[in-house]
């Protein structure tokens, strides 16, 4: 299961563009990931490397 | 609640949505606050209010624009003012923050209904049209409505509802990352660095606001990347030109890289700006691109409400005026990144060789990949083969 650092985390909504199953949601104030597949997907994209 | 057109996003595409609807309508917008955060460059070409036929107010542009810098790897500077170019009309470097909430000020004050701090969470078609459920603080609120306008950015939830796909291969997104600084000099000149060593796939920039300070940022490809976009911002500070800068904001975001989508309509649904991936995948820009859509959008949507008709059918009008606008261009743009990711630094400096003594006519991509395509004969036979 991935997970975000919520410390390094810009809120800035790409892994929830990138994520080819659609389990990424980015509210205003969050990251929520439910059913993760663990492609691996939004890890490259982060600007910031938040994912693990 | 009850209206007609629904807009999901108050950016620029769906403020321009409403701005430009004769219909009763509702922006919804998940910020508390339009505008922020900033996610972009902000540069926009000069030509942007004339298109979108708003009047600009003072505090929207940042600073004027009069001269670009394009920089390879070897550090030799192609700049282009108006010595190079005859109609040295270049643009602007907008204050996005400004620039939004404007856009939505005017939306709110031509009859459309603004709600922050308003979650998209799911839509779904009935008998009447549409139904949006949104979180609203602590609450779950159901618009009706009869159409729906996607401009949730790159991200966008709502077009996928209806069963449009709007996620991004690696391959055709772009990771970025930006420092706003101050206290570094700068001219009135944007300066574009380009070259796997800044960035790959992408290019870094430095897009000047005020007088000492500068939006500072990177977009790179990710499946081209060694590193993460902030390592490229970080590695590319370090260099004399930006030494001693301060940071002062930090920004990061997506931006679509791709040919715009295939399909931007369904029935009661049409997708605009970032959502449907309307940006020149070969500047990163989508501005223009945004608002042009939005506006149409907004229009095609009154004409379906006059004439109760919301089926794709009638919504496909949308997607041929669009194209008509920048379709081809779009299209274009992404044929030759095809071509310049693939540049190595070497390529690269010698292509900015080739254009150390070059004219143009005005200032814009097209105008600039001419005169490259014209001084390099090899990409353009490239760039045919991908083209035809």
């Amino acid at each position: 299961m991935v997970k975000v650092n919520k410390d390094m985390c810009m809120l800035c909504g790409g892994c929830a563009s990138v994520c080819p199953y659609n389990c990424i949601t980015v509210t205003e104030r969050e990251v929520i990931i439910e059913n993760c597949k663990e492609c691996g997907t939004c890890i490259k994209f982060c600007p910031v490397g938040a994912i693990e | 609640m009850k209206t007609d057109l629904i807009v999901i996003g108050a950016g620029p595409a769906g403020s321009m949505a409403a701005i430009n609807s004769k219909c009763d309508a509702i922006l919804i917008d998940q910020r508390p606050e339009i505008g922020v955060p900033k996610q972009c460059a902000e540069g926009v070409s000069e030509s942007l209010f004339e298109k979108i036929g708003v009047k600009p107010k003072k505090e929207w542009i940042s600073k004027e624009i009069k001269a670009t810098y394009m920089i390879p790897p070897s550090g030799i500077q192609i700049k282009l003012d108006d010595k190079k170019v005859k109609k040295a009309k270049f643009g602007f470097v907008l204050n996005r923050k400004d620039f939004d909430k404007g856009l939505a000020e005017i939306a709110a004050n031509t009859g459309a209904e603004l709600m922050p701090k308003t979650r998209f969470i799911r839509a779904e078609r009935t008998e009447r049209g549409v139904k949006v459920y949104a979180k609203q603080f602590n609450k779950t609120i159901e618009i009706e409505g009869k159409i729906l306008i996607a401009c949730d950015g790159v991200q966008s939830r709502a077009a996928k509802s209806f069963g449009l796909d709007t996620t991004l291969p690696l391959r055709y997104i772009e990771s970025c990352y930006q420092y706003e600084m101050t206290d570094i000099e700068v001219e009135s000149a944007v300066e574009l660095y380009f070259g796997r060593v800044y960035a790959p796939g992408g290019y870094a920039w430095v897009f000047p606001k005020g007088e000492n300070s500068a939006n500072v940022g990177v977009g790179i490809v990710p499946s081209l990347a060694e590193k993460r976009a902030k390592d490229y911002l970080d590695d590319f500070l370090k260099q004399k030109r930006l030494k001693g800068g301060k940071i002062v904001e930090i920004n990061a975001g997506a931006v679509p890289v791709s040919p715009p989508m295939k399909k931007t309509y369904a029935n009661n649904l049409m997708v605009c700006g970032d959502a449907a991936r309307m940006v020149n995948p070969l500047t990163g820009g989508g501005i223009h691109t945004a608002c042009i859509s939005g506006s149409i959008a907004g229009k095609i949507a009154t004409k379906a409400i006059e004439k109760e008709d919301y089926s794709e059918k009638f919504l496909s009008e949308y997607q041929k005026l669009w194209r008509n606008e920048f379709g081809r261009e779009l299209e274009y743009y992404g044929k030759a990144q095809e071509v310049f990711i693939k540049l190595t630094d070497a390529e690269l400096d010698k292509i900015a060789e080739s254009l150390l003594e070059i004219k143009l006519e005005e200032i814009s991509t097209m105008e600039v990949l001419k005169a490259i395509l014209k001084m390099n004969p090899k990409l353009l036979w490239k760039l045919k083969s991908l083209v035809v």
